[in-house]
Order: structure tokens, then C-alpha cells, then sequence
């Protein structure tokens, strides 16, 4: 399914929008089950606090929301490549794990070292994308 | 040891709900078209919906940074089923690229 060069455009935009609403549902979902009870072992006493199952779903409408803009993506890019691009979300989590003032990530220069080379590994996969589907 | 056959058998699971996506993406205009692209959803949610219980089992068995990077094995399952199955081309761009995400993906890991 190589679509038209203006379909494959749309197409990495929708990726890009995937990997966001999946990155935020990453981020939101590790609040909300960092603070909610162990989901194994809820008592009817306790549920936690209703603010946190709040967060928790809204985490999973904006994966939910990903699988969508993923399908509409698939319709126009090759499952290879918009794959690969898909990898872009470990990096929006750690940058938002690392700024966001809810986290408290370390800074470590490993994971800067991981990040660069998925960074470039996504270029990689971008610039055979020009003349390939 | 069963927590790393759990983390490839997840990688797999996950690497099957793609191609069963993609599928549905691709699934030409006709009579039952809407049908078709039902059942490959379908088929895949539940795929996907299996892989990530593995995973939560897996990961209350092994540290983040084992699980993780073994989970990047989803990128070369995925782009080799595609080369396969829809033809797709792989460049040695492509090769080094995936090569490279993995990498950073071992490293995030590690780095946990």
C-alpha cells in the first residue's frame, strides 16, 4: 500500500500524532498507577482516590485515540516504517519524564546515549523512505 | 527462564496484533469490506490485549531494563513479516536504522 506522496504525508503526520497520544498515555497512566493501590490485590474498602481512576482513564481514552490514528496511518504508510517511527515515543517519554515536574526522572547520560540512537535510527529509516514507500 | 520465553512470546503476540492492523488497513474496497476489517480489529485487540497481560506478568518477574530491550525484538519480527507478507522493501538504510532504534531501546533499558 504505497499511497500517493501527498497520502504518505498525511501518513507521517498521523504517525507523529499516534506516538504523541501514546506518549501522553504513557505518562498519564504512570501517575495514576503509581498512586492507585495494587490493581491485584483492590479491597472494597479501599479503591483510592477517585481523582487517580479519573487520570487512569483518560490515560487509556488517549491510547485508545492512538490505535485509531494508527489505523488511519497504516492505510497510507508501509507497517515497517511507521513501526520504526513509532519508536519516537521512547523519547517523548523520557524528555517528558525527565522536564515534567511531576517525575523527578534523573537525568542519566546512558539514556541520552539510547535516545540519540533511536533518534538517528528514525532518520535512518526516514530518509529510505523518500524514494521507497 | 519462563520470564524471557514470556517477554518473546509478548514480542510475538504484539508483533502479530500489527500485522493483523495492517491487514484491516489494507483490506480492498467491496461488499464486505466492512465486515473483513471488523474481524482483522477484532483478532487484533484481542492479540494485543494478550500480549499486554504477558507483559505485566513479565514484568513483575524481570528488571525493566531485561524486559525492555527484549521487547525491541517487536522491530525486527515487524519488519521482516512485512518484507514477507506485503512485500515491502527493506533498505540497508532501513537495516541500520531498526539497528540503531534497538540500540537505543538497550540503552534506556540499561540505563533504568
Amino acid at each position: 500500500m504505497s499511497g500517493s506522496l501527498k497520502g504518505r504525508r498525511v501518513g507521517y503526520l498521523l504517525v507523529c500524532i499516534s506516538t504523541l497520544l501514546v506518549s501522553v498515555a504513557q505518562l498519564i497512566m504512570k501517575v495514576a498507577l503509581t498512586g492507585l493501590p495494587p490493581l491485584g490485590s483492590l479491597s472494597r474498602s479501599d479503591w483510592g482516590e477517585l481523582h487517580l481512576w479519573l487520570l487512569l482513564s483518560a490515560g487509556l481514552l488517549c491510547y485508545s485515540s492512538s490505535l485509531i490514528v494508527w489505523y488511519f496511518t497504516l492505510q497510507r504508510l508501509a507497517l515497517g516504517k511507521a513501526y520504526a517511527l513509532l519508536s519516537l515515543s521512547y523519547v517523548l517519554v523520557w524528555l517528558g519524564a525527565l522536564c515534567l515536574p511531576y517525575y523527578h526522572d534523573d537525568f542519566s547520560l546512558m539514556a541520552l546515549g539510547g535516545v540519540a540512537a533511536i533518534v538517528a535510527g528514525v532518520l535512518l529509516v526516514c530518509w529510505s523512505c523518500e524514494n521507497t514507500a | 527462564m519462563n520470564a524471557l520465553v514470556g517477554v518473546f512470546l509478548a514480542s510475538l503476540l504484539s508483533c502479530a496484533s500489527q500485522l493483523c492492523q495492517k491487514q484491516a488497513a489494507c483490506v480492498p474496497p467491496g461488499d464486505s469490506r466492512l465486515r473483513q476489517v471488523m474481524l482483522w480489529l477484532l483478532l487484533a485487540l484481542m492479540l494485543l490485549a494478550l500480549a499486554l497481560l504477558l507483559w505485566l506478568v513479565v514484568l513483575q518477574q524481570l528488571p525493566v531494563g531485561v524486559a525492555y530491550p527484549m521487547l525491541s525484538l517487536n522491530f525486527v519480527w515487524v519488519t521482516l513479516a512485512a518484507r514477507m507478507i506485503w512485500q515491502e522493501p527493506v533498505t540497508w538504510r532501513h537495516a541500520i536504522g531498526i539497528g540503531l532504534i534497538m540500540l537505543g531501546v538497550l540503552l534506556l533499558g540499561l540505563s533504568q
